[in-house]
């Protein structure tokens, strides 16, 4: 496997020589290693390019990117925004004894 | 962007007089004027800033103890610190950073007298809670394989993928994925995927390195994405 660099700076995935279908600098397996990077733009202009251009070769890859990013947007539909009217209650009264104490 | 949360990360010592980081953005005229109204003792500016974040309050307090009754405990106590602290605001961060950072102290503190939660500050940049490969390393080629590190197992296109995957069936397959995951890679995916924090958001609340939040980031996003894979593949 291909070990996640653990720096402090913004790293490319191990930009190796294995060459197979797709791109002569990047695997699939490197580029499912780097995805997150990819998406949190924490790759240097070089890797970025490098991905880039091994997605626009590789539609297994281009699948699997858009399986990430349709996970996140998925995930964000877990988030909810209810609140008990009891537990408001509760807070304002706080606030009202904070506002007057203080 | 990234190097620079990765060394503002600060240590959390007290929520109301947490250190932030000197790159932290200065908040806006409105956020000071929200301070100030609540500083006069203002009930509908309380009121709108506990509508808008009372509920991420309780899930990020959730993520350190047991159930959501002590969760709903932790926020109220939050709530009081942060009123008792709103004089010493400086607004040398964002208004809701300081208040999820009082949150997450107060959250952890009853969670590890629960012994729900390990300590954060023992969280050094190896320790990403488990050792396994963040990928489905079967799914590649190997080094004797026809085409090394290349997908030997492609992924499936999801049929109707937006369609399905938005559906709210599958919100109970991803609710229980991230539930299994070991914790900080579960703090981290809440954080930035379900509640839309951003990077340097969850690296200060958290008190970790920008590299390792993508890392566990990563881990949890790919933990998700097979359980997805496996729920779509199977129905």
């Amino acid at each position: 496997m291909i070990e996640m660099q653990q720096s402090s700076e913004p790293h490319d995935p191990s930009l190796g020589s294995r060459a197979g279908h797709g791109s002569p600098d990047l695997n699939c397996e490197q580029l499912v290693t780097a995805i997150t990077d990819y998406l949190e733009g924490a790759m240097s202009d070089e890797g970025r390019s490098r991905l880039e251009y091994h997605l626009s070769l590789c539609p297994p890859c281009q699948i699997y990117l858009d399986q990430i990013k349709a996970t996140i947007a998925a995930t964000g539909q877990l988030r909810t925004s209810d609140m008990s009217p009891d537990a408001k209650s509760v807070l304002i009264a706080l606030f009202r004894t904070w506002a007057h104490d203080s | 962007m990234e190097g620079r949360a990765t060394v503002s990360t600060c240590p959390v010592t007290d929520g109301t007089t947490a250190v932030l980081p000197l790159d932290a953005e200065p908040i806006g005229g409105d956020e000071l004027a929200l301070v100030a109204a609540l500083r006069r003792g203002d009930e509908d500016s309380f009121s709108q800033l506990v509508t808008q974040l009372h509920p991420s309050m309780v899930r990020l307090a959730q993520l350190f103890v047991r159930d959501r009754a002590t969760a709903e405990e932790v926020v109220q106590e939050a709530w009081v610190g942060v009123l008792q602290g709103l004089d010493r605001f400086e607004g040398r961060s964002a208004l809701r950073t300081w208040i999820f950072r009082i949150v997450a102290n107060k959250a952890r503190t009853r969670g590890r007298r629960e012994a729900r939660t390990v300590p954060f500050s023992a969280f050094t940049p190896e320790d990403t809670d488990d050792d396994t490969a963040a990928v489905d390393a079967d799914r590649f080629w190997g080094t004797g394989g026809a085409s090394p590190g290349h997908w030997q197992a492609p992924p499936e296109p999801w049929v109707d993928a937006e369609g399905r995957v938005l559906a709210s069936e599958t919100g109970d397959v991803i609710a229980a994925a991230i539930a299994d995951l070991p914790e900080r890679q579960r703090l981290v995916i809440t954080m930035r995927d379900v509640e839309g924090w951003d990077a340097e958001e969850v690296c200060n609340t958290l008190d970790i390195t920008a590299t390792n939040q993508r890392v566990l980031l990563h881990r949890a996003r790919t933990a998700v994405r097979h359980a997805l894979e496996a729920y779509l593949s199977a129905a």
